[in-house]
C-alpha cells in the first residue's frame, strides 16, 4: 500500500462519526437512513461519510430495492497496523509530492466536472490547466482547426485563447492549419 | 413575520452551537455540514429582514416567498451535475441545503396557517 493510501485511510478514520459507522457496519450491513438515525445526523450527511469511506477502500455498497446497503471490507480492517505502517511505500521525493499536490489543487480549483471555469490569469496555473486539457487530444493525431476547436469547446467557450496559448506554451504544433499534440 | 424570522435566527444559532459540539467531539465533517445548514437559515433570515424593511406590509409575504423559491435554482443544477458525475460528497452538500430551505418554506407556510 502506498504512503498516500495509508494516510488517506488514517485520515478517514480520524473522525468519530466515521468510526461509529465502521463500528455499526462491523456488526451488520446497513443502509444510510438507519445509520443516520444512529448517529443523529441527516441521511445526506451519512452519504457524505460513506463516500469518504468508500474512497478509502473501507466499505462497498450495493442497491437493494430503494436503499443503498453498505458493507464493511473486513480484509482491509484486519491488516495488522504495524504491517500497514511499515509497508507504506513512498518513492516520490518531497519536491515531487509538493508539485503534484499543487497541480491537483489548481485542477480542482479551475475545473468543475471536466470543464474549465475560468482561464487562470497566472501563467503557471494556466500552464497546468492547458496540460490537463491537451490530454484530451490523441497523441500523434493530426487535427484540423474545426476538429481542434470542437475538442477545446468541451472545456471552455474561449477556444481561440486556449488554442493560441497551447501553441505558445509548446504543447501543440501548428503546420498549415493542422495541429498536433506535442509529446 | 417577526416571530418567524426570530425563529430562523434561533435555529441558525442552535445549529452553530451543534457544529461547535461536533468539532469538539472529533466530528469535523459533521461540524462543517452543520455550519452549511446554519448558513441557509441565516441567509433566509437576512432576506426576510431586508424584505420586512424594504417592502410594504401587504406585499411582504409574496415577495419573501418568491425570493425563497428563487434561491435554490443553482443548487438544483449543482445537485443534478453532482449526481450525473458521481460526486456524492457535493451531492450530499446540495441535498442538505435544499432540505434546510424546504424546512424554512414549510415553517413559513405553517406560520401563515397558524
Amino acid at each position: 500500500m502506498t504512503e498516500e493510501r495509508v494516510l488517506q485511510l488514517f485520515k478517514c478514520l480520524a473522525d468519530r462519526s466515521r468510526l461509529r459507522i465502521v463500528q455499526s457496519l462491523l456488526r451488520e450491513d446497513m443502509y444510510a437512513e438507519r445509520l443516520a438515525q444512529r448517529l443523529g445526523v441527516t441521511p445526506a450527511t451519512v452519504s457524505f461519510h460513506m463516500k469518504k469511506l468508500e474512497e478509502a477502500g473501507l466499505v462497498t455498497s450495493r442497491s437493494e430495492q430503494y436503499y443503498t446497503v453498505y458493507t464493511i471490507r473486513r480484509d482491509e480492517l484486519t491488516l495488522p497496523l504495524v504491517e500497514l505502517i511499515a509497508g507504506a511505500s513512498d518513492q516520490t521525493s518531497e519536491q515531487e509530492r509538493r508539485e503534484a499536490q499543487y497541480r491537483r489543487k489548481v485542477i480542482e480549483t479551475f475545473f468543475e466536472y471536466g470543464r474549465l471555469k475560468a482561464i487562470p490569469a497566472q501563467r503557471k496555473k494556466e500552464r497546468i490547466c492547458l496540460e490537463e486539457m491537451v490530454r484530451g487530444l490523441e497523441p500523434g493525431r493530426v487535427y484540423t482547426e474545426p476538429e481542434l476547436n470542437e475538442v477545446l469547446l468541451r472545456f471552455h467557450e474561449d477556444y481561440c485563447t486556449l488554442r493560441r496559448d497551447m501553441i505558445s506554451e509548446g504543447l501543440l504544433t501548428r503546420d498549415g492549419g493542422l495541429y498536433t499534440r506535442v509529446e | 413575520m417577526n416571530a418567524f424570522l426570530k425563529d430562523l435566527e434561533q435555529t441558525a444559532a442552535d445549529l452553530r452551537q451543534q457544529a461547535n459540539a461536533f468539532a469538539a467531539d472529533q466530528r469535523q465533517d459533521d461540524a462543517d455540514l452543520t455550519k452549511i445548514r446554519a448558513n441557509i437559515y441565516e441567509i433566509c433570515a437576512t432576506i426576510g429582514n431586508v424584505v420586512r424593511k424594504m417592502t410594504p406590509e401587504e406585499q411582504r409575504e409574496a415577495v419573501y416567498r418568491k425570493k425563497l423559491e428563487e434561491l435554490p435554482r443553482n443548487w438544483y443544477t449543482a445537485l443534478e451535475m453532482a449526481r450525473a458525475h458521481g460526486n456524492a460528497q457535493r451531492a450530499a452538500v446540495e441535498e442538505l441545503k435544499l432540505e434546510a430551505l424546504a424546512d424554512v418554506l414549510a415553517r413559513f407556510e405553517g406560520r401563515k396557517e397558524g
